[in-house]
């Protein structure tokens, strides 16, 4: 710092914001940060493990009858399900804490000065978020997949994976898991505080559920199967219910992530930073 | 070239900013300088488009910030050393920063080299310290090349040999056509740096400024006299001066005193002709800082007690002195 340089003034490629800029900015920031790779490292291994403990715990090659033999798709499916059941409030959690870190550190002024009308950045930042989940999410059914195949194997048998009622399920889960990342951000967005917004994603998750059996009224019941989590226990295949399509469970899911989002994004545009 | 019209930022029932019009520009440093309180930095803020305006306009270059197409090409911006995230690398948080706007990484290193953060920029910003968390944000102000610069306290905390360097930048930056509001609160450096000064009180203008002029038009001229005939020479003084005027004579010791509202000539002149011997007549230049506390005595938003422990008083008085 002793000596006096002025700024580059020599002219490479034009310097100018655009899209494609922010998205890879984003994407520096989401790896860069030791959050986000415990929070996917941690998708991935707990994924494998109950895996593990799934398939380990249910019995595949009983033949007597008075025994309830698991069918192995049952089992690779109740496997994914699981990692995806975890996995969601990882990928809540993650997105919560992507945009109330920049708010708590300050960052987010740093953010909006790059990018002062504000919707790209938040764009960008959603998508290389979806994306990224996506991807580990996918890797961590795979790893369950695998770990529930292996173990299998050593039971003489298959474990079918490219069936019509399984591999839509894996799928589907994993994308669900990305779309709750999103929810998460949204709401991360809306309140600000860290704190308050993983309470408001694993609150709409986990305790949502269960306040809303408790309130026994019959216009409560029928709002039940219009929970996030409700349409991921669907998408995931573990709750039956033969009046919803795969469709349907992602319009649900689309629903709550897109007015998430959308009021997450009109409190940033109005509000000062 | 920022232009500032008729600015105006309420938080609720408070007004930050009231009113205010003001320029900054090209080829010159222009120093922001007012009270805590007095709605500098939610200037800045509304300049770079992170506080919203209640009323009135702000552009830099003829448009709002957010209309340009390269922001931080245009402006490039230190509010305050907090605008970084803990958790991250400085190298990362410049390299994500530049990314926005397609800014080479070779840039980045540059920016690097320059603040002299390149021993410490793959370590997290959590554990740097304010001096170095400045050179970050000074670091990212520059990274866009920008032709308007917006620094708030960018001394603050920094070691003395960083903040020459922070007064040398600013005055290179402004040397080759640049516009540079910076505000800090150390007078002395202020002084230094700054051709333009635009002081804010209670979320208004209150001089808008080249800082000799500043300084000449807000403090009355001062002398140092000592005499043998002090005491003649003041009681002279006033009855020459009449009443109702601003000169006042300050006794500041044994046959010495201070004379305010008086050049040195005229008061040489009068003992001259009352005979009255000098054995010093010293003008004594007023600071900026004097100028300033002059200026905002009446504007103060928070206002420290007076010191009530003697010996404290005197201690505080001594350091001044």
């Amino acid at each position: 710092m002793t000596t006096i340089t002025a700024p580059a003034t020599t002219r490479r490629a034009p310097i100018r914001l655009s899209f494609a800029g922010l998205v890879q900015s984003e994407w520096i920031k989401l790896r860069s940060l030791r959050s986000t790779i415990w929070s996917f490292a941690l998708m991935i291994l707990l994924s494998a493990g109950i895996g593990l403990m799934m398939v380990s715990s249910f019995d595949t090659t009983s033949t007597d009858p008075e025994m309830f033999a698991m069918k192995p798709a049952q089992v690779v499916l109740i496997a994914a399900a699981g990692g995806t059941m975890v996995g969601q409030l990882i990928a809540g959690i993650l997105g919560a804490l992507v945009i109330t870190g920049e708010y708590s550190t300050g960052m987010i002024r740093t953010t909006l000065t790059a990018a002062p009308k504000r919707t790209s950045a938040f764009l960008a930042k959603a998508l290389v978020l979806f994306v990224s989940t996506l991807v580990v999410a996918l890797v961590a059914a795979a790893a369950s997949y695998l770990v529930v195949a292996l173990v299998l194997m050593g039971r003489g048998q298959d474990a079918p994976l490219f069936d019509n009622d399984v591999l839509p399920h894996i799928l589907g889960g994993a994308v669900y898991v990305a779309a709750v990342a999103l929810f998460g951000l949204g709401l991360g967005t809306i309140i600000r505080s860290g704190a308050g917004a993983i309470a408001g994603t694993v609150g709409t998750l986990m305790v949502l559920p269960v306040v809303l059996q408790l309130i026994p009224a019959d216009w409560v019941r029928d709002l039940f199967p219009y929970l996030l989590n409700s349409a991921g226990g669907r998408i995931t295949g573990q709750m039956e219910d033969t009046a919803w399509t795969m469709g349907g469970d992602f319009l649900v899911v689309a629903a709550w992530v897109l007015v998430s989002l959308v009021l997450g994004l009109i409190a940033l545009k109005r509000r000062d930073a | 070239m920022i232009n500032a019209t008729n600015l105006t930022k309420q938080y609720g029932a408070k007004t930050a900013v009231n009113g205010v019009s003001f320029s900054v520009k090209p080829g010159m440093v222009t120093g922001f300088l007012g009270p805590n309180g007095a709605g500098k930095s939610t200037t800045m803020r509304m300049i770079v488009g992170l506080d919203r305006p209640t009323a009135g306009t702000v552009t830099v270059n003829g448009k709002r910030y957010q209309d340009h197409a390269a922001p931080l090409h245009e402006v490039g911006v230190l509010l305050d050393a907090k605008a970084v995230h803990t958790g991250r690398s400085a190298y990362n948080h410049l390299r994500a920063l530049a990314a926005t706007h397609r800014i080479p990484v070779s840039r980045v290193r540059e920016v690097i080299e320059l603040t002299g953060l390149g021993a410490v920029a793959h370590k997290r910003v959590g554990g740097f310290s304010l001096g170095m968390g400045q050179r970050l944000g000074i670091a990212a102000a520059l990274l866009g090349d920008p032709q308007t610069l917006i620094l708030d306290e960018p001394v603050n905390g920094l070691d003395p040999e960083g903040v020459r360097w922070v007064r040398q930048l600013v005055r290179s930056l402004a040397a080759q056509g640049r516009t540079v509001l910076l505000s800090s609160h150390l007078m002395s450096e202020m002084a230094q740096t700054a051709d333009h000064i635009i002081v804010l009180g209670k979320g208004r203008v209150l001089a808008d400024a080249p800082v000799q002029d500043f300084i000449s038009g807000a403090a009355a001229e001062t002398v140092r006299v000592r005499s043998p005939r002090a005491a003649e020479l003041g009681d002279a003084l006033l009855r020459a001066a009449g009443a109702g005027t601003s000169t006042r004579i300050e006794p500041t010791g044994e046959n010495e005193l201070r004379v305010i509202g008086f050049s040195a000539a005229n008061v040489g002149n009068a003992a001259a002709e009352l005979g009255i011997p000098l054995h010093e007549l010293t003008p004594i230049r007023a600071s900026l800082e004097e100028a300033y506390m002059d200026l905002t005595a009446n504007d103060v938003e928070y206002r420290t007690a007076a010191i009530a422990d003697p010996a404290l008083a005197q201690a505080v008085q001594e350091t001044n002195r």
